[in-house]
């Protein structure tokens, strides 16, 4: 017995011993090499790895927190300045193949990112930071490329409703906070730009104290660090976003003639919280609060604005923080036949103060929060977790906010609870400040 | 002891074997007759069943074109016999399962159902009663041929779209499809009935598909069960497809005048062999290093050099399966409308003798990743399939493209652009322009109809 028994025991052991030291080869990787990094002494602001799993492919950002809510003056200038930056360091010289690169302009922050084998990966730092260098462009480049912002201006605005119609929305609920400004500027204030003022703002903005590196790919902090500038380290802080105040209470009613657009209404309300949230966790219960509300279930809008009466054909709706203290919704949707955008505006605010008055049920809720897990990441699956992670930050950086670790990610789910996403939806009755534009062929079509 | 340290050995050695098996692609048939093909996922929770129907109605006419477009969304959001309009979704959304049912070109109708694998039963259930015993209420009908009448209308306003709504009474002239594939006939929309979309179910919605393709970690015992109970009930009707559509592709220069056109596009368009032909795996390559980002020929040509444009692209597209289409479009300033069109054709020219040229593994390399990744998306991967199942491609066509992509070369690409891609001189050329003397020398046109008759 006992000499038949030995294998199995001899299995047992080797079983428990590699499931051991798998698993402390798991947990060792994760102590030792996180899926973000923050390195410390960085020549930027701040230095972030995000670490993905085999792959040969490296991502390297360069944000400068510094965007057109900083700006005053005509807007769009930051625009014109980002495309000279990247033209001067990334975008003029002939690349190999395999190596993409882009540049974004936003409210916020303004954006460089260039990607290529990781083989490359100090060559890649060493062009993408070339974006702080001083401008050193022919000023017929500078001005044919004010014509290419006009030509982007027209490819994304001219042709697009929901655009132009975003922008004026965004111009009346935001106000009088520079987070209205038009980033892409307007077609007027763009003509008149002046190279000159495009130079000046960008050797003003692009500093290696306001910019953030973040590198995404399979490589070890040691490879990252190796790959900086030899520069000294940056110890100042960073340059906090400007602070949101909630505009004048009360609503705005906006009437936008488009006559090429299916009827539509835009309804979009800002609220203050009683108490600051953690933005990630604020984002995460707005998003459930949003899953809920496109529901059918009770509670949900769906039910009486499609189902159980022929109000709107469609609808979308969207929650979101603007900061620690202000959360938006936005809700657009198109008018059932003969239903005009006056009584749909009353039938969606009566069914939207109906549930945050009365709460979200509890069987609704349980059954949604469920279906939640597929806002995060599937958390044993390595490269999904630093996919998702790469996503967050570069978010939370554009957001000129800390991005948080994976384990502080993952403890925010335990605090999606109904009374927190009751508590959030009750909020938005509490006054605020609402813009509601119909669009149409008249402006009214209803 | 022995006896237990072969059983030890085995069960390790099975094991070990789970962890090396990869997918595999094979040909099955249902217990009802249904022939499918399995694409064996080991180790993916999730199950996709994709279905493609034949039609042909698009290339007939005294049918309304737009009962497929209005037939597919009614059958997925109005209910079905024993499912309100309304539960279903939710439902689906506990069964963490989704499903669609699109209009596929003209050719096909394609309904795709995903569910995880312990949730496949229910989930089919629900789509065979609404494939089966779709609601089709008159509420409903009427409701979504609304909303899809305006999205249309909004649709065929853009000055993008009237050129290529122009382009297709070109290529097509007054053919059933070019009104099947615009849908600007007056009132085509309004006039549909819920009799035409009933008609349209009855014809299309059977139990003779032409391509099925199930995906998942499950076997094909379980596969042709799961085929077998989404489609039974379906009548086992069917027809001969007459596909017949002539395509006039003589190179001409037409201008659309736009006067409130606040600026102006322009586009390149020409025939290419279709994808059932070889050469497709060369087209992704080519059309990214002609006009797929700020390093391609014509964002060089239009952008870099010319300074004439945001941006200048290249896609690829299908009227059929048979008809298949390059395409080079912009948007421009106005007064360099011909300017832009002189360095354009210039530039496919040389790009057409010359070949991409570069690092041609560097231009490989992303394709690379996405097909090596597409086994991990089930969706992704039986769409894939699906498609190599109707260009006639043996199994596995899906799981293959990393090798398909190996055997591409130099060689190949420059005897694809040789033999495969239209010359320069053959280029329709679609303008949409608020000046209409922008293009010299090309057929002004006010209205898509018009393009018809330019010479």
């Amino acid at each position: 017995m006992k000499i038949d028994r030995k294998p199995w025991r001899i299995a047992v052991l080797l079983i428990a011993f590699f499931g051991v030291a798998g698993f402390s080869a798991f947990m060792f990787q994760f102590r030792e090499a996180p899926v973000v990094e923050s390195l410390p002494d960085s020549p930027f602001a701040a230095t972030w790895l995000v670490r993905t799993p085999d792959t040969d492919r490296v991502t390297a950002h360069l944000i400068i927190q510094s965007g057109e809510a900083d700006r005053t003056g005509p807007p769009g200038l930051m625009h014109y300045v980002e495309h000279l930056a990247w033209m001067n360091a990334i975008g003029s010289e002939s690349r190999p193949e395999g190596r993409d690169t882009n540049a974004w302009a936003a409210s916020l922050a303004t954006g460089y990112w260039l990607s290529g084998d990781r083989s490359d990966l100090a060559e890649l730092i060493s062009t993408l930071t070339r974006v702080l260098d001083p401008i050193d462009l022919p000023r017929d480049f500078m001005e044919e490329e004010r014509d290419i912002l006009l030509r982007e201006y027209d490819l994304r605005l001219a042709g697009r409703i929901d655009a132009r119609v975003a922008r004026a929305l965004r111009r009346e609920i935001y106000a009088p906070n520079p987070h209205a400004r038009p980033v892409l500027g307007t077609r007027p204030g763009i003509a008149a730009f002046e190279p000159e003022d495009a130079v000046a703002l960008h050797a003003q903005t692009h500093r290696r104290e306001n910019a953030v590196l973040v590198v995404i790919g399979d490589i070890p902090a040691r490879d990252l660090r190796a790959a900086l500038p030899d520069l000294p380290a940056i110890t100042a802080a960073p340059l906090p976003p400007p602070p949101f105040v909630l505009g004048p209470a009360g609503e705005t009613r906006l009437r936008l003639r488009e006559p090429d657009a299916d009827a539509h209404m835009v309804w979009r309300r800002i609220v203050a919280l009683e108490e600051p949230q953690q933005m990630d966790l604020l984002g995460a219960r707005l998003a459930l609060l949003r899953d809920i509300l496109d529901t059918s279930l009770p509670g949900g809008l769906a039910g009486p604005l499609r189902f159980e009466s022929f109000i709107t054909r469609a609808f979308d709706i969207e929650l979101w923080p603007l900061d620690e203290r202000h959360v938006e919704i936005r809700f657009t949707a198109w008018p059932d036949e003969g239903v005009s955008l006056e009584r749909m505006r009353r039938a969606f605010e009566e069914a939207f103060e109906a549930t945050a008055r009365a709460g979200i049920p509890e069987e609704t809720f349980a059954r949604v929060r469920e279906r939640f897990e597929h806002f995060w990441p599937d958390w044993s699956d390595e490269g999904e977790v630093a996919d998702w992670m790469a996503g967050h930050v570069i978010d939370a950086v554009s957001a000129r906010g800390a991005p948080l670790d994976v384990e502080r990610i993952r403890a925010l789910d335990r605090e999606l609870d109904l009374t927190a996403i009751n508590s959030l939806l009750g909020s938005y009755l509490r006054g605020g400040r609402t813009v509601v534009a119909f669009v149409g062929k008249q402006g009214d079509p209803g | 002891m022995i006896r237990r340290l072969a059983i030890l050995l085995a069960m390790l050695t099975a094991l070990a074997g789970c962890r090396n098996d990869g997918p595999a692609a094979t040909a099955e048939t249902s217990p009802a007759g249904h022939a499918y093909r399995l694409l064996f996922l080991p180790g993916n929770e999730d199950v996709s069943i994709h279905v493609a129907w034949p039609t042909d109605r698009a290339y007939r006419a005294g049918v309304n074109p737009a009962a497929p477009h209005v037939g597919v969304d009614l059958i997925l959001a109005g209910g079905a016999e024993g499912y309100p309009a309304g539960e279903t979704g939710e439902r689906f959304a506990d069964l963490d399962a989704e499903a669609s049912l699109y209009v596929a070109v003209a050719d096909h109708v394609i309904g795709e159902l995903t569910a995880k694998k312990a949730n496949l039963d229910e989930a089919i259930v629900i789509a065979n009663a609404h494939l089966r015993a779709p609601g089709l209420d008159q509420a409903w009908f009427e409701r979504i041929r609304g909303g899809f009448a305006k999205t249309v209308a909004e649709s065929q306003a853009q000055p993008l779209n009237a050129g290529f709504a122009a382009l297709r009474w070109a290529v097509l002239g007054d053919q059933p499809l070019r009104a099947a594939l615009s849908l600007d006939e007056p009132g085509v929309i309004e006039s549909l009935t819920a009799a035409d979309v009933k008609a349209w179910h009855k014809e299309v919605i059977t139990a003779r598909p032409e391509a099925i393709v199930v995906a998942g970690a499950l076997d094909a015992r379980a596969a042709g069960a799961a085929v077998d109970a989404l489609l039974a009930g379906l009548p086992a009707t069917g027809r001969e497809m007459a596909r017949a559509a002539q395509a006039d592709w003589t190179p001409r220069r037409i201008l659309l005048h736009r006067p409130e056109a606040d600026t102006a596009t322009l586009s390149f368009v020409g025939p290419l062999p279709p994808t059932r032909a070889p050469g497709e795996i060369e087209d992704l390559i080519l059309v990214g290093a002609l006009g797929g980002g700020d390093q391609s020929v014509l964002f060089k040509a239009v952008r870099t050099e010319l300074r004439a444009s945001y941006g200048f692209g290249a896609g690829l597209a299908n009227y059929t399966r048979e008809l298949r289409v390059l395409a080079l479009s912009g948007q421009v300033v106005p007064e360099r409308l011909a300017d832009v069109e002189r360095a354009v054709r210039k530039a496919y020219a040389g790009f057409r003798a010359e070949g991409p040229g570069g690092d041609l593994a560097a231009r490989k390399a992303p394709l690379l990743e996405a097909f090596r990744q597409l086994p991990e998306f089930v969706i992704d991967v039986a769409n894939a399939e699906l498609q190599g199942r109707l260009d006639g491609y043996n199994p596995g066509r899906a799981l293959a493209l990393p090798e398909e992509l190996e055997a591409v070369d130099a060689d190949s690409l420059a005897q694809r652009l040789r033999e495969g891609w239209p010359s320069a001189d053959d280029l329709i050329v679609i303008a949409v322009s608020p000046d209409a003397d922008a293009l010299p020398g090309a057929c002004v046109i006010t209205a898509p109809e018009q393009a018809a008759d330019c010479p």
